[in-house]
């Protein structure tokens, strides 16, 4: 394609455009990585910075002089992440896929409920009672993995991006003698990949960022995931500082891991998924769907 | 499957337990409660509970709070299971849970809501609400159990302590026994006192303090002499301007200091209040508190520490509290001035409780294990500290250390049970025990001591004005607005929700109680 | 005739469809059908004793709390006029970045994508110390740049006019690149040759956005509106609850539902009285996607949701 000059003047702006919008995004986490190198006193006298103030790798010392718990954590998180996504991927897909054909007979029914359950639910004490009265999760890795096998949005996110398919496709599938299930692996499965890899990042992101099942359910240290272990120092030491306690308790805030170490967490705890984003990227191909229905 | 089969196994085997359980172990304890019974514990009916070693232990849920699951918790247990079993043939299978303080109180309401089966918990006035609780039909009562397996327990504590806890007539929580009376202090950092020849003895109310600020701040234009946080500043303080608050003080109802007739005020009606809100403004506007003090989080420690700060005040003087102070404050060292008597009511020995539930399947032998942790030292040390050489190292004066890293350092003795049996942590005194026992002794008693607030006919209006007390009382307790302009809008918000309405209900009960006794 | 079997063919079971679904609706079924018994929770006097459906009936009880206290309308309009901005604004934002990233090299999209995704794994407690050390009074990075300007500095900490603004920018800030990223893989399933054929035609850039790129969006925009706007009475508590920093007097422009009921039910925690607030915020949720979808199927039937 020959671009214009007019076209050229475009492109330039629009990156301008995006790289302030980027800026925008990234100095934020810039000014938590500066804090997590810092020295303590330094920060709390001065304020934050880009640049680090008083430069100090204590906070990152603090965390890692008891590497068990954080190892496990990462090694949990880790596992739920890969398992839970390729699982729910699979399900969640094959759902939506069902919804998003148009010729299907209960495929509005199938909508409707699962719409329905993303704004009722019983509330959290029947989904803890069901989980640990009937199906026997508590404190266990499924806990933590099965709960985000289906979310309502993803499903609607994946029907979404079905409903490209154009329909002539399923057609040709048909008349080639495949059957609905040997037709949706065979044949929407490899064309949906930018999909797939969207909805699977998404996915992922759930897993990683989750730590509400970890704290509801899971009892053992070792069971713990990364979000939580994060989670519960951040929100421990908010409410410790913000909640009115019997006045003759004195809780050690004294002892509590520093704002630097806590920075030092949430880079942590982030950083991991910001490096496996480019992994999926490469999915996001122009035009697949159309090259299948060509060759 | 096999999780299951365990569950049925276990089910079984809790009734035969709690049978055998009746009949009691560990009955025989010596009355004095602060020599671990050790040896003396071989109980006449041991042979019964001691056929416990080939069966199956009994399972002991305890949920608890603190900063969160220990990594080695695993081996506490363990060595708990062991001692007990060792130590007075008590055949259990000891599970801690525990769950950091902000999530405590949601985590236990799913519990605790969803029948689920355990045998204690933590509770207390100001997370996983003890009261709340008790109307939810969560917990079981506990007169009869203490009489019959915890007479130690029993003993160990003052009549008129197990009267603060009871609720419609009946104990439903052991409290932890620690430091109880309430003494608000200021601490000032000594280097600045000296050099403004401030004179600490001669300080008795925080207005003493207005000259000596302007002074420091006149002289370090970049410090905030006096901290403040979003924690607030009155609940620190309630005593010095002479008010007892009933429930807390976010929930209008509270006595004024020596009041024989017990009348119920709105604290925030109140002349006290009024003059804390504009002193704390005047000084906001002087510049010796921060005007964003509301904002501040971590109770404004790592101000303290980098020396931002040269003075606080905080609710509860004690023995050892030099060397928490002196820690805030960057290891500098530090003056007090005490603000008032040590004052005890109902709502301190509420603080923190231990309540057996009502889905426990063996109450009993929760109840007994309950009382060997608020006798026995060893035990209640186990469960503190963990054990030794693993957990933490003793050193050449007797005191402890222990750390993060060694995998248990929950850090929660006055959660678990009697503080007074607890080993001494490195740089506390060897007779900071004997002193609380005396502070204890000394406290000034409430004329309502004993007397709780049930909540239930005015729930609604609780509801309405907490919200309302976020939004006003501590922007005005840390002199983050201007009283004259926000206190009017305030008791008027506070009027809309119902105010009256609890104050009212409050007197009411008041004297029910008062003609009751 | 032909058309009797088009109708036919349409109403004939497609078991294959159906056992593709199974897997999918008994997750369904297991996570969020099960607990609805819960939905009598807010009807009950809970008493463990007797357990969920022991307790007894406390009809509407549960409900009055929060319906009869004084700042029911004042939240219930800050949820809805900040959630209404954060969904319009979410969604032209990221139509406009997908739009612009579509027109990159994949090499320029690579590093943008990334970038923009970074708010998305820091958590809100995380964010408020961010914003705090951009806005504190005191050693905020925009108060000392004002200050050096010469302007006279606000206390955002205890001004409530600024808070609608910081509280729109953290939300975009938090959720553009996710929304982007959608609207992206969006974009990417659509026929480049529809796209060659317009440039060879003549036709620029904006009317190959108004004519191919816009219309192919559509129904994903109409799409992740409707189900926003199911969530409209709900609100990202974890924002709401952290940024303001527990300063009360922002609350006015900053309380929304969720922080409100959180604050009231803080001393005395009841299930009864927050499944009560969680089922009408359900409902009132539902009544709203109900109509707009109604509305939406009038217009185009395949943008509906069901």
């Amino acid at each position: 394609m020959v671009q214009s000059k007019q076209e050229k003047i475009a492109n330039k702006v629009i990156t301008v455009a995006l790289i302030l919008l980027a800026l925008f995004c990234v100095v934020p986490i810039l000014y938590i990585l500066s804090a997590s190198l810092s020295d303590e006193i330094a920060l709390t006298r001065e304020g934050y910075s880009l640049i680090p103030r008083g430069f100090s790798l204590e906070a990152y010392k603090y965390i890692l002089e008891s590497p068990k718990s954080i190892i496990s954590a990462y090694g949990v998180t880790i596992l739920v992440t890969l398992a839970g996504t390729a699982v729910s991927l699979i399900v969640t897909t094959m759902l939506a896929y069902v919804i998003a054909r148009k010729d299907f007979r209960l495929g509005r029914v199938f909508a409707f409920m699962i719409f329905f359950s993303m704004l009722f639910n019983g509330g959290l004490v029947p989904t803890y009672i069901m989980v640990t009265k009937y199906f026997h999760l508590k404190d266990s890795l499924w806990a933590l993995m099965l709960p985000y096998i289906i979310l309502p949005w993803h499903v609607f996110l994946m029907k979404g991006f079905l409903s490209d398919i154009p329909t002539s496709l399923i057609e040709a599938a048909k008349i080639d003698g495949a059957g609905e299930i040997k037709s949706f692996f065979r044949i929407i499965v490899p064309i949906s990949k930018p999909a797939l890899a969207t909805v699977g990042l998404f996915i992922a992101f759930t897993y990683w960022n989750d730590w509400y099942q970890s704290m509801l359910y899971i009892d053992s240290s070792n069971i713990n995931s990364l979000q939580f272990y994060l989670y519960r120092i951040m929100n421990n030491i908010q409410y410790l500082s913000t909640s009115m306690q019997a006045g003759n308790i004195t809780i050690d805030i004294a002892n509590l891991p520093s704002e630097t170490a806590r920075m030092a967490l949430c880079i942590l705890a982030a950083g991991p998924m910001l490096i496996i984003f480019p992994f999926f990227q490469k999915y996001f191909v122009k035009g697949l769907t159309v090259g299948a229905v060509k060759g | 499957m096999k999780k299951m089969t365990k569950q049925i196994v276990a089910l079984g085997l809790t009734g035969l337990m709690a049978v055998s359980g009746l009949a009691g172990c560990g009955k025989a304890g010596t009355t004095d409660t602060n020599a671990p019974s050790k040896s003396g514990t071989t109980n006449e009916t041991g042979s019964e509970t001691g056929s416990a070693d080939q069966g199956e232990p009994i399972s002991l849920k305890w949920y608890m709070a603190g900063s969160g699951p220990q990594a080695d918790v695993k081996t506490v247990e363990a060595a708990i299971d062991q001692y007990l079993l060792d130590t007075y043939e008590m055949n259990i299978d000891l599970q801690i849970i525990a769950t950091d303080y902000a999530n405590y109180p949601q985590k236990m309401q799913m519990v605790i809501s969803s029948g689920e089966e355990y045998d204690i918990c933590w509770t207390s006035s100001w997370n996983n609400n003890y009261y709340d609780n008790v109307n939810k039909n969560a917990f079981i009562p506990l007169d009869d159990l203490l009489k019959e397996n915890a007479p130690e327990l029993l003993g160990s504590m003052e009549t008129s302590v197990w009267d603060a806890v009871k609720v419609k007539g009946s104990i439903y929580g052991v409290p932890s026994q620690q430091i109880f009376p309430k003494q608000n202090y200021v601490v000032i950092v000594k280097e600045y006192a000296d050099k403004y020849g401030l004179d600490v003895s001669k300080v008795t109310k925080l207005s003493d303090l207005e000259d000596f600020f302007l002074q420091v701040k006149k002289d370090n234009p970049d410090i905030y002499p006096f901290a403040a946080s979003s924690n607030g500043l009155l609940s620190k303080h309630t005593l010095a301007v002479g008010l007892e608050p009933i429930i807390g003080l976010g929930i209008p109802g509270v006595f004024k200091l020596g009041d024989e007739s017990l009348t119920v005020y709105n604290q925030f009606e109140t002349e006290e209040a009024a003059q804390f809100y504009d002193m704390m403004h005047r000084w906001v506007e002087e510049g010796l508190v921060r005007k964003d003090a509301v904002t501040v989080s971590d109770n404004a420690v790592p101000d303290m520490k980098a020396g931002k700060h040269i003075a606080a005040i905080n609710a509860t003087f004690k023995p050892g509290v030099e060397a928490i102070e002196s820690a805030n404050f960057g290891n500098k060292e530090v003056v007090f001035a005490t603000l008032s008597e040590p004052y005890l009511a109902t709502d301190n020995l509420v603080s923190s409780l231990n309540a057996i539930s009502q889905t426990s399947e063996h109450p009993e032998v929760a109840m007994k294990f309950l009382n060997l942790v608020n006798t026995d030292a060893t035990l209640y040390n186990l469960l503190c500290f963990g054990v030794e050489g693993t957990h933490y190292t003793v050193n050449a004066d007797g005191t402890v250390t222990s750390d993060d890293s060694k995998g248990y350092n929950p850090n929660i003795d006055w959660m678990l049970g009697n503080q007074f049996n607890a080993l001494l942590r490195e740089g506390q005194a060897p007779d900071i025990w004997e002193k609380t026992k005396a502070l204890n002794g000394s406290a000034v008693e409430s004329k309502a001591l004993g007397f709780s607030f049930d909540s239930t006919p005015v729930t609604n209006e609780i509801a309405s004005v907490s919200a309302a007390y976020d939004q006003y009382g501590k922007i005005l307790e840390t002199g983050g607005a201007d009283p004259a302009q926000v206190l009017p809008e305030f008791r008027e918000k506070l009027k809309a929700s119902g105010a009256d309405k609890i104050i009212a209900e409050m007197q009411k009960q008041v004297d029910e109680w008062k003609s009751s006794k | 005739m032909k058309n009797t079997k088009l109708v036919k063919k349409r109403y004939k079971m497609n078991w294959g469809l159906f056992i593709l679904s199974l897997p999918g609706l008994a997750f369904l079924l297991a996570y969020y059908y099960l607990p609805l018994f819960g939905l009598i929770i807010p009807f009950k006097k809970m008493d463990v004793e007797k357990g969920i459906f022991g307790s007894e009936w406390s009809g509407l009880d549960n409900f009055k709390f929060f319906f009869n206290s004084p700042d029911m309308w004042t939240v219930t309009r800050n949820t809805i006029c900040l959630n209404a901005v954060f969904i319009c604004l979410t969604l032209v934002l990221s139509v406009i970045v997908a739009l612009g990233l579509f027109e990159l090299s994949s090499r320029k999209v690579k590093i943008f994508q990334t970038s923009l995704f970074v708010p998305y794994f820091i958590s809100w407690v995380v964010g408020s110390y961010v914003i705090y050390a951009l806005l504190s009074p005191d050693m905020g990075v925009i108060p000392n740049f004002m200050e050096k300007l010469g302007m006279t500095v606000p206390n955002f900490y205890s001004e409530p006019k600024y808070w609608p603004f910081i509280l729109t920018t953290s939300y975009l800030w938090k959720h553009v690149g996710y929304n982007t990223l959608i609207f992206y893989a969006t974009l990417m399933g659509m026929d480049t040759a529809q796209h060659e054929a317009a440039s060879i035609d003549g036709a620029n850039k904006l009317q190959r956005i108004r004519y191919i790129c816009m219309p192919h969006m559509m129904p994903t925009i109409v799409l992740m509106g409707l189900l926003m706007i199911g969530k409209i009475f709900y609100s990202d508590f974890g924002m709401f609850w952290f940024l303001p920093r527990n300063s009360g007097i922002l609350y006015s422009a900053t309380d929304v539902i969720d922080t409100y009921v959180f604050r009231m039910l803080r001393v005395m925690g009841n299930i009864g009285m927050s499944s009560a607030v969680g089922l009408y915020q359900s409902v009132v949720g539902f009544i709203l996607v109900l109509v707009t979808n109604l509305i939406v199927k009038k217009s185009n039937k395949d943008y509906a949701l069901f």
